[in-house]
């Protein structure tokens, strides 16, 4: 039986070994990270874009950049398919051997390519065409990851003791933007008046029997009320066979769409206006809630044992557990574990979208490493507080996020932190956290429909309109019921992501005559295995989902949804093979190249 | 003995303090650092509107009469270089939500 403190060990030890032993050799072997030579930060230091700075102010700021709801939504949903045996094992060895190495050459691409985003220097060396296969990987990329975390934010809407944290984080966004921006007030008491309001409103709203949550519970039980069999049945097939057929309630739509008003304010108002303070008071609350609980795994082993100890099946099954297996669904270890749980062992939107900005602040060459592998291998320990807030809290019946819940408040309970409050801020803090990825997810869609149809539909350039068609596309995903299918498909289009950025990476160690061996297996691995996890997750839905709920009546919208999502996932698929092919046929190039002489040492080179 | 107790307690201070300052930066660039980036890149962005229409005759595109132009154009002159890398530098369709772009 596991324990928190094994699990910590084993994390602590991946992290020191991958590092030290690793990471570091590649960096002086491989890459020959130069001190002396000048990175785009001090050629071009502009003071805006290009910028050199310190690297822990640097590490805190990538790491605030990459670390979100991924690891922690991948890590609770795999541990219950497959135990928290696969789920440690993947986290650890995915981090140490791939994680850091997707993030940490992204940023050493960038620097040695003037600053220069991976797409764009993936159109100079593979082909024109891969820039625009990824715009377009990155728009269904968003609309996953609006439908994944849409979907499991309005159904945590829906728990009584969580909305009023989250309104009073609309509200008291609003007002740091203003207080900052507008009346100039310094950051440290704006700081304390809105983290300490949003942590306020959390409070009042903790206790299930509370005044707070009695009329958010009352409100609930009106809405769905005004039609008790739902808007539409929707088939859920994690759910044990004879209770699968799930309805939409009306309480779910509404928090939906107040969570699409939450959103639509993020997607359109000035950044500086919602959206950046909004994600600031985000980071107060998660950052101290995952830093306590953090510390309260490690010390629960020496002050309540119990709470230490595991509660869930190391393994379960190669194909998941009885209930899914029985049902005629596959979710095989390999390849859907490693596409299940995408962001804390590697991620391909840190490569791709999220290392170009640290890229142009790097100072040195030598702070590559510290800050890109070592932000990564921070995310990796937001992972694994997830696994063992799932591991000692799960409960059979209990949906994966009021078990990550309750484990954080087990871990805050350590402080004497009441376990209402602890609970409660552990909702707060899961929701807080894919809320703010959600309303830029948004924002982000938006941007890509404009870039990409804005030319040929002038209408789409207009920031509510490309807004609305975004949530309006994400309402149906959510609908469509068939969370587990959505979540899998962004983490196998997140790691395909991830395959790619490796891709571009191996040709530009190729291109310069670099051993190219530390990514391109890594690259391999990735793009197999993701590829392989589309083709079962598209059999899944049209197997379990498409086929069961055809011509059924009431379910004709889980059908069109199932519909859409299937056609997602064969674009990507088909993306994919483009990308590969072209990448594969750069690689050769590269490497049948005859070898060009060697430039003078001391000039800046790639 | 004696003396080298001072110096092991002096060098353990000395990364104490160097730790707690690492932190300090770690915690600096997690919270304040993107609201200094974007405070420079709003006013990068009216620095741009700005040298634009003072260059704008160089340009073909006259938007400040030339006297005023001229009388403006000493004080500009460091800057045209970064001015010109900044504007035209190949930029990503999502680079403008960037500096505030989370992770997922």
């Amino acid at each position: 039986m596991g324990n928190t403190l094994v699990a910590i060990i084993i994390g602590v030890l991946a992290i020191y070994l991958g590092y030290r032993f690793y990471a570091r050799r590649i960096d002086r072997t491989v890459i020959q990270a130069d001190k002396k030579r000048a990175t785009p930060a001090r050629l071009y230091m502009d003071g805006v874009d290009f910028m050199p700075t310190n690297r822990n102010v640097l590490f805190g700021y990538h790491f605030k950049s990459i670390a979100a709801a991924g690891p922690i939504v991948g890590a609770i949903t795999a541990a219950a398919l497959w135990g928290w045996v696969p789920s440690l094992i993947w986290l650890v060895l995915g981090v140490m051997f791939m994680g850091w190495v997707s993030d940490y050459s992204a940023i050493v691409v960038s620097v040695r390519n003037e600053g220069n985003s991976l797409s764009a220097t993936a159109h100079r060396l593979i082909h024109p065409r891969t820039r625009r296969l990824l715009l377009l990987f990155i728009f269904f990329y968003l609309l996953l990851i609006a439908g994944a975390f849409g979907n499991i934010v309005a159904g945590t809407l829906t728990d009584p003791r969580v909305p009023l944290g989250i309104v009073a984080l609309a509200v008291l966004g609003l007002a740091a933007g203003h207080m900052l921006y507008r009346m100039k007030m310094d950051l440290i008491p704006v700081t304390l008046i809105v983290v300490g309001g949003t942590l306020l409103a959390i409070f009042l709203n903790a206790s299930a029997t509370g005044p707070v949550a009695t009329t958010f519970k009352n409100f609930n039980t009106w809405l769905n009320d005004l039609r008790p069999g739902g808007i539409v049945t929707v088939l859920n097939p994690l759910n044990p066979a004879g209770k699968q057929s799930v309805p939409i309630t009306i309480s779910f739509v509404f928090w939906l769409f107040f969570l699409f008003g939450f959103c639509y304010l993020g997607a359109i108002l000035p950044i500086w206006r919602y959206a950046q303070p909004v994600n600031y008071i985000g980071f107060w609350i998660t950052g101290l809630t995952v830093v306590f609980a953090g510390l309260g795994a490690f010390l629960a082993f020496f002050i309540k044992h119990d709470l230490s100890t595991f509660n869930i099946a190391g393994f379960t099954h190669f194909g998941g557990p009885a209930s899914i297996r029985a049902s005629g669904q596959i979710q095989p270890l390999w390849p859907m574990l490693f596409v299940t749980i995408a962001c804390g062992a590697i991620s391909g939107w840190h490569a791709l979208i999220g290392s170009v900005g640290t890229a142009r602040q790097i100072e040195n060459e030598e702070d590559m490493l510290p800050v890109g592998g070592g932000a990564m291998f921070g995310e990796f320990t937001l992972g694994l507080l997830s696994l063992l807030a799932i591991a000692v809290a799960a409960k059979p019946g209990a949906t994966p996020v009021a078990s990550f819940a309750q484990g954080i408040g087990d871990f805050l309970n350590i402080f004497r932190v009441p376990l209402t409050y602890g609970t409660a801020l552990g909702f707060a803090a899961f929701v807080v956290i894919v809320i703010t990825v959600v309303q830029l997810v948004f924002r982000l869609m938006r941007v890509t429909l404009a870039e990409g149809l804005g030319d040929r539909s002038p209408i789409f350039k207009n920031i509510h309109v490309g807004t609305l068609v975004s949530m309006a596309a994400t309402f149906l995903l959510v609908i469509s019921g068939t969370w587990i299918y959505i979540w899998q498909l962004f983490g196998a289009a997140n790691q395909l992501m991830a395959a790619l950025s490796l891709l571009v990476v191996t040709v530009w160690l190729a291109s310069t005559r670099r051993n190219p061996l530390y990514a391109g297996i890594p690259a391999v691995f990735m793009y197999v295995t993701t590829m392989a996890a589309d083709l079962v997750i598209l059999y899944n839905l049209y197997k379990i989902v498409l086929v069961k709920q055809w011509g059924v009546a009431g379910h004709e919208i889980a059908v069109i949804g199932s519909l859409v999502t299937i056609i997602i996932g064969l674009i990507l698929f088909v993306a994919a093979l483009f990308i590969g092919w072209d990448g594969y046929r750069a690689f050769q190039r590269y490497r049948e190249r005859p070898v060009e002489p060697a430039p003078a040492p001391g000039g800046v080179t790639a | 003995m004696q003396r080298a107790a001072p110096q092991s307690r002096q060098a353990v201070s000395r990364r104490a303090r160097a730790a707690a300052r690492a932190l300090r930066q770690m915690l600096y660039g997690a919270t304040g650092l993107e609201f200094e980036r974007h405070a420079a890149h709003v006013r990068a962005d009216l620095e741009n509107l700005l040298i634009f229409m003072v260059m704008g005759d160089t340009l073909g595109v006259p938007i400040l009469p030339p006297y005023y132009a001229l009388r403006l154009v000493p004080y500009f002159v460091g800057s045209v270089e970064a001015w010109r890398r900044r504007v035209l530098r190949e930029r990503h369709p999502l680079e403008s939500e960037e500096f505030d772009l989370h992770g997922l």
